[in-house]
C-alpha cells in the first residue's frame, strides 16, 4: 500500500498510512477488520497488514480478535494520542466530520468535498488549502447547513462553506460550476444511515 | 446575563457603553414586529426579501435590548456578528438560547444570498421567523413592552 507522502500534511510515511489512522483514530465507534478497512479505503489488505503491525508495534493501534478477524482499535494509552488525533482531525478530518454533521441534517442526499482540500485529499499537489468546500445534494434547509458549516469551521480550524444543489441539478449538472465541480477531484462524505 | 462575559466584550472592543436610550428602543422594537407580519406576507413570492426582513427583524430586537440597557455595537467591520456575540451573552436568561444560536447562522446565509447568489426559500424565510419572533417577544417582555 506504499503511496507518496500526503500532500495535506506530509509527516506521515504515505497516504494511506494517514488515511489508516485517520479511519481508526476519527471513527473509533466503527471498529472495522483489516479486509473492511482495505475495502473502504481502497488499499490492498497485504500492505495494509503490514502498517496495521507497524502502527502497533509502534503503540499507535491495538488488535482485538474476534474469531479469526483482527479489529483495529485507536490506542488511547500511547502518549501520541491526543497530539495525532488533533493532526489527523485537522487533516483527515474532514470526510468524517462533515459527515457525522449532515448525517443529522434532514433532506441531504449525498455529500461530497471539491475544490482545494479534495485535490491535496487525492494527492494533488499544491497549496495548503485555506478553506473547505462542501457540495451538498439535496433538499436541506440552508439555515441547517449554515449550522453545520458554522460548527465545523469551529471544529477544523478553517473556513467551511458549503453550496446546496437539488438531485437534479447535480444529474443535469448544466451550470459552469457544476461541471467543474464533476471534472476535478471529487471525494464523497460517508453519510451515516438515519432511516431506521 | 453574564457580566463577566459582557465585560470581556467590552474590554475586547466589541461593544460599548451608550446612553441609554427607551424611546429608541421601543421605535426599533416597533420596526421588528412590523418585519414579522411582513415576512409572512411576503415568503411565497419573494423569500430572499422575506429572509432578509426576517435576520433585520432578529437584528432590531437585539439593538433595542442594547439601545434599553446602555451598549452598543462599535461601528466598525463586523457589526453584526458583534452584534450576535453580544444577544448570545446578554440575552442568555431570557430562555431563547436555541434562537440566539442561530443568529450567526441567519446572518452567514444572509451574507451569502446578497452577496454569492446563495438562495433562500420559502421553508428558510419562514424558519428564520420563528427564531426571530421568539427574539423579538421575549425582548419585548424583557424591556417591559
Amino acid at each position: 500500500m506504499r503511496t507518496s507522502a500526503p500532500e495535506l500534511l506530509p509527516l506521515f510515511r504515505s497516504q494511506g498510512q494517514g488515511r489508516l489512522l485517520a479511519r481508526v483514530y476519527l471513527q473509533p465507534d466503527r471498529p472495522a477488520t483489516i479486509a473492511e478497512l482495505a475495502r473502504e479505503l481502497e488499499l490492498d489488505d497485504g500492505g495494509l497488514t503490514r502498517e496495521a503491525d507497524r502502527l502497533e508495534r509502534a503503540g499507535l493501534v491495538r488488535t482485538e480478535r474476534v474469531g479469526r478477524s483482527r479489529l483495529l482499535h485507536r490506542n488511547e494509552e500511547s502518549p501520541y494520542f491526543h497530539e495525532l488525533f488533533g493532526l489527523l482531525l485537522k487533516a483527515f478530518g474532514p470526510a468524517t466530520s462533515v459527515g457525522e454533521e449532515l448525517s443529522d441534517v434532514e433532506g441531504v442526499d449525498e455529500a461530497f468535498l471539491y475544490g482545494s482540500w479534495a485535490a491535496r485529499y487525492v494527492g494533488e499537489r499544491g497549496e495548503d488549502p485555506f478553506d473547505l468546500d462542501v457540495l451538498v445534494v439535496g433538499r436541506p434547509s440552508r439555515i441547517a447547513i449554515a449550522g453545520v458549516e458554522r460548527r465545523l469551521s469551529e471544529l477544523l480550524g478553517r473556513e467551511v462553506n458549503a453550496v446546496v444543489v437539488t438531485p437534479e441539478e447535480w444529474e443535469a449538472a448544466e451550470s459552469g460550476f457544476l461541471t467543474e465541480v464533476k471534472r476535478r477531484p471529487l471525494v464523497s462524505v460517508p453519510l451515516r444511515d438515519t432511516s431506521t | 446575563m453574564s457580566s463577566e462575559e459582557l465585560v470581556q466584550l467590552v474590554s475586547e472592543g466589541a461593544v460599548e457603553r451608550a446612553p441609554v436610550d427607551r424611546a429608541a428602543a421601543s421605535r426599533d422594537l416597533e420596526a421588528a414586529t412590523a418585519h414579522l407580519v411582513s415576512v409572512e406576507a411576503r415568503a411565497a413570492h419573494d423569500p430572499v426579501g422575506a429572509f432578509a426582513l426576517a435576520y433585520e427583524a432578529f437584528r432590531k430586537a437585539v439593538v433595542a435590548h442594547m439601545r434599553a440597557t446602555g451598549f452598543r455595537v462599535k461601528s466598525r467591520s463586523g457589526a453584526h456578528y458583534q452584534t450576535g456575540r453580544y444577544a448570545r451573552v446578554a440575552l442568555d436568561g431570557l430562555g431563547i438560547g436555541e434562537h440566539l444560536q442561530a443568529f450567526e447562522d441567519l446572518r452567514r446565509l444572509r451574507n451569502r444570498s446578497a452577496y454569492e447568489a446563495v438562495s433562500v426559500d420559502e421553508r428558510d424565510a419562514l424558519e428564520a421567523v420563528t427564531h426571530a419572533r421568539a427574539v423579538v417577544e421575549a425582548v419585548g417582555k424583557e424591556l417591559g413592552r
